[in-house]
């Protein structure tokens, strides 16, 4: 096993990527603090932890409010006493083109995406230090590195968070205290719901698959478990030596080290339009 | 000891140095559950580290791969020679009936320290020869094979923090470097329709027999003990490092060993740097 009773926070974890997390790492014997807005949700996953054999609380707390994450933490060090992996995965997409975006979201977008990060390891870094051990994962977005459509907000947000990663990879590095982003290409998770809301599943399968053939050199979108792989790399000592990175998990889309390339028209339809 | 690799065949090449990263992805690899080919252009190796003398390369490496349960071939091949690398392939399949696996170990460092207005062009061409040319014979002569298999498969190649981070005096080996990311890039996407991935890694400083010829060279001068310099060196190093230490064939067969498992299926076309955080692009 590869987490052998750790304990892990991650955020949005009630759906998609965060929730495939949570149940792969508690199959490697990590602890979990499920944590998400949809508390039902968070309290099922938990649920399914706690059946599996090992410990599992849900929090509901909004990572966009400094007073609910101070709780989120203050709950979980309660509980388990420490926090060795923290997963800062709650997010989603929000924004539009420059033309169509205002003050108000722009704050809204930036809050949960990338200032929620800091606030998250504010609250936990501590902790970690104390331990002088740590493994921080981040969710930043392909389209913050190479953009398909125009959000700006998100994309700003979740480039935001490779500055984040790699300012704090350095800062806390001589504490044992490790910290990684993942990239994710498009992954099927709810997190598509607000463009693919009123499509039937017939329908929303056709897209799915089209949009993987289209853009993906793999030839397919990729399914959360697929993401909760190379998490568990980075969260466990499988990454032993690895620092400050940026993995792109997209199926072969081009990433970070080539120039930017579009993948499709800036007019194809997203959200936001 | 684990299973997760239990049926695969992996192929390993540059395995045979002792304090090599080639010959801990084999062993590591083994452990889980893989049957290892391990190859190399030289059977036995020289190395240049005090205690080495009685290493007996491939054949020890078998024996190790043996020792933990698992089956074990090995092939001498330059990783240059075609005929040489396809007959390893042809091994390979006689001996454990498949391959699922190829991870690219053999590399070269020539000469450091020679700036390009005094550099040599045969150092360039031999260096070129191994590090890139290298890279795309073992991926064709394998790559061949995972195609004709139709199961699938993981290549792993590895590039260097030296290719994406350039100093003075290390051009050919930068650029050889950089070829191995090109062709790593390229060969995701040839390869992807037939499920089978392609990425590389980046590592920064590891004490491995990489530098052996070099630490001879500079002690020699300096008219200290190899190891003298060694400590030196590597003290130097690791204060660059955020992490403070040099890295270890252990931490190299971590990553390799999450690059050809299921864990990653999703991952391909990328080059991850095992740095210890001092390189972040
Ligand atoms: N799915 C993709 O294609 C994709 C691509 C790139 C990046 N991402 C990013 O990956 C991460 C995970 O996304 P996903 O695809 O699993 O999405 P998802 O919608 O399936 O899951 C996100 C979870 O976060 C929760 N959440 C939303 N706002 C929250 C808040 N303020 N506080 C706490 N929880 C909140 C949601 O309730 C949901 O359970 C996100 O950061 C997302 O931006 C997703
Ligand atoms: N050690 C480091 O600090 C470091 C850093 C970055 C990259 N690398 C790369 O990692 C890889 C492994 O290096 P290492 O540090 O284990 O070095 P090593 O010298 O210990 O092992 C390399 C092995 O490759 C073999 N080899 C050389 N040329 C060959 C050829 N033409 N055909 C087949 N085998 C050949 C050697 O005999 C040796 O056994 C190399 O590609 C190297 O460039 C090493």
């Amino acid at each position: 096993m590869l987490l052998e009773n750790r304990v892990a926070v991650i955020t949005g974890s009630a759906n998609g990527m965060g929730k495939a997390m949570a149940l792969k790492f508690a199959s490697e014997g990590c602890n979990i603090v499920v944590n998400d807005i949809q508390i039902e949700k968070a309290q099922e996953v938990a649920e399914t932890i706690r059946a599996g054999g090992r410990d599992a609380i849900a929090v509901r707390a909004d990572v966009s409010n400094s007073e609910d994450i101070k709780s989120l933490i203050h709950q979980a060090v309660e509980k388990f006493g420490r926090i060795e992996i923290l997963v800062t995965n709650a997010g989603a997409a929000g924004g539009a083109d420059l033309e169509h975006s205002d003050e108000e979201e722009w704050d809204r977008v930036l809050a949960l995406n990338l200032k929620g990060a800091f606030m998250l390891c504010k609250a936990v870094v501590p902790h970690m230090k104390k331990q002088r051990y740590g493994k921080i994962i981040m969710l930043s977005s392909m389209g913050a590195v190479r953009p398909s459509i125009s959000v700006l907000a998100y994309h700003a947000a979740k480039s935001g968070i490779i500055g984040l990663m790699k300012n704090l990879a350095f800062e806390l590095a001589p504490f044992g205290i490790y910290v990684n982003c993942i990239v994710p290409g498009p992954i099927e998770t709810p997190f598509w719901d607000p463009l693919s809301a009123g499509m039937s599943e017939e329908k929303k399968q056709a897209f799915f698959a089209a949009l993987g053939r289209k853009e993906v050199p793999l030839g397919r979108m990729g399914q959360p478990e697929e993401i909760a792989g190379p998490a568990l790399f980075f969260a466990s000592e499988l990454s032993s030596y690895v620092t400050g990175q940026v993995l792109c998990v997209a199926g072969g889309q081009p990433g970070i080290t080539q120039s930017m390339t579009f993948i499709s028209s800036p007019e194809s339809e997203g959200f936001g339009k | 000891m684990g299973d997760v690799l239990k049926g695969k065949v992996a192929f390993v090449t540059g395995a045979a140095a002792k304090r090599g990263m080639g010959r801990a992805v084999a062993v590591r690899l083994a452990k889980e559950g893989a049957d290892v080919m391990v190859t190399d252009v030289f059977a036995s190796p020289k190395s240049a580290w005090a205690g080495d003398e009685g290493w007996k390369g491939l054949e020890d490496v078998v024996k190790e791969i043996e020792a933990v349960g698992r089956k074990a071939a090995s092939a001498v091949a330059n990783v240059v020679n075609l005929a040489e690398c396809e007959a390893a392939v042809k091994d390979t399949i006689d001996k454990l009936g498949r391959i699922d696996i190829l991870v690219n170990c053999a590399g070269t460092r020539g000469p450091v320290g020679v700036n390009i207005v005094d550099g040599d062009v045969k150092d360039w061409e031999a260096l070129f020869d191994v590090n890139a040319i290298g890279t795309m014979v073992i991926s064709k002569a394998v790559g061949k094979e995972l195609i004709r298999q139709n199961r699938g498969g993981k290549i792993v190649h590895i590039a260097s923090a030296a290719g994406k981070l350039p100093c003075p005096g290390s051009a050919a080996y930068a650029a050889s470097k950089w070829a191995v990311i090109g062709i790593t890039q390229a060969l995701a996407m040839e390869l992807a329709p037939y499920k089978i991935n392609v990425n590389s890694i980046n590592p920064g400083f590891f004490a491995t027999n990489l530098r052996d010829d070099d630490a001879t060279m500079h002690s020699k001068k300096k008219g200290i003990t190899v190891e003298e310099f060694r400590k030196d060196e590597y003290k130097m190093l690791s204060d660059m490092v955020p992490l403070k230490r040099m890295g270890t064939v252990d931490d190299i067969a971590n990553l390799i060993f999450f690059l050809v498992t299921d864990q990653s299926e999703y991952l391909t076309g990328v080059d991850i740097n095992i740095t210890g955080g001092t390189l972040m692009h």
